[in-house]
């Protein structure tokens, strides 16, 4: 019942907007622009990078929103295209030198270097929560190689279900949950070390 | 940044186990209670007197908990302003049109 509401609801506004109707435009902006400049920020680690991916990815939306079917999410189609536009900028910039973020590096520009949860607080696990172990997972995240980070995002931070990951990614659900494991152990094993 | 899977975190115990490496195998299937019938049996039995495995799955458990609890980062200010004018910008030649007064 839900998915055929959204559903609807995802066709009337795609409709709105190619009418050229500005308030549904910004209507559109408003409602995914904050997830997707997150989802963004999050695969590449940069905000400057998450900002022209994010742009990038609406000028690619809006490009081809005639094609919107609705057959996924509005927001699983524009995290598909988010996805495909950041493995692009990846590799125009694989010619060039990587820029290199250490674990300890501040995770937002600006702000103050998080600690190692370990060097002050036995238990890291049950301190993530706390504002400096959020900023070493959101780093830790950033570290993951990027086919599981795309997985662990969207699953575990978006709260897509392994379906819905698995159509957005064009994967298999099996891909997916062996991704996901893959992408926890890691993190895990970055946060225990 | 080089991997590192739970066996670095293990006892060595753990690490030769081979009931402990099976359940390794399966922690993001206990953290999501998506275990198959027939794997599931083996497992809790094993979890229930493995304090090795339990810590394990308590450490995936709030990891995954922790992911959740991320949310939305704050997207800079303007970001709107300037997707907006983007938008906008590529949408104006198609509605003028050479011809529109």
């Amino acid at each position: 019942m839900k998915a055929t509401h959204d559903k609807k609801q995802d066709l009337a506004l795609v409709e709105k907007v190619l009418s050229g109707d500005e308030a549904a435009a910004e209507l559109f902006l408003k409602r995914y622009e904050a997830r997707i400049f997150s989802f963004a920020y999050r695969l590449c680690g940069q905000r400057q990078d998450a900002e022209d991916l994010t742009q990038d990815t609406f000028a690619s939306a809006f490009k081809h929103l005639k094609g919107f079917r609705a057959q996924a999410p509005l927001i699983s189609w524009l995290f598909r295209i988010a996805a495909h536009r950041c493995q692009r900028m990846r590799r125009l910039k694989s010619g060039q030198p990587r820029r290199l973020v250490a674990l300890d590096a501040p995770a937002v520009e600006g702000g103050p270097l998080p600690q190692h949860p370990a060097d002050t607080r036995p238990g890291a696990e049950e301190l993530l929560m706390r504002g400096e172990q959020k900023r070493w997972l959101e780093k830790a995240i950033t570290l993951l190689r990027p086919e599981f980070k795309l997985v662990l995002v969207l699953r575990d931070i978006e709260g897509l279900s392994n379906e819905a990951v698995a159509e957005t990614l064009g994967l298999s659900v099996a891909a997916v949950k062996s991704r996901l494991h893959r992408a926890r152990m890691q993190l895990k094993g970055m946060l225990q070390s | 940044m080089t991997p590192m899977g739970p066996q670095k975190t293990r006892s060595s115990k753990a690490k030769h186990c081979p009931e402990c490496v099976k359940v390794g195998g399966k922690l993001s299937k206990v953290v999501d209670g998506d275990l198959k019938p027939e794997e599931k049996t083996a497992t809790l039995k094993h979890l229930k007197h493995c304090s090795s495995c339990q810590g394990q799955v308590k450490a995936m458990t709030h990891l995954v908990k922790a992911c959740q609890k991320l949310g939305v980062v704050k997207a800079p200010k303007g970001l709107h302003q300037r997707l907006k004018a983007m938008l906008m910008a590529k949408k104006g030649p198609e509605k003028k049109g050479p011809l529109a007064p």
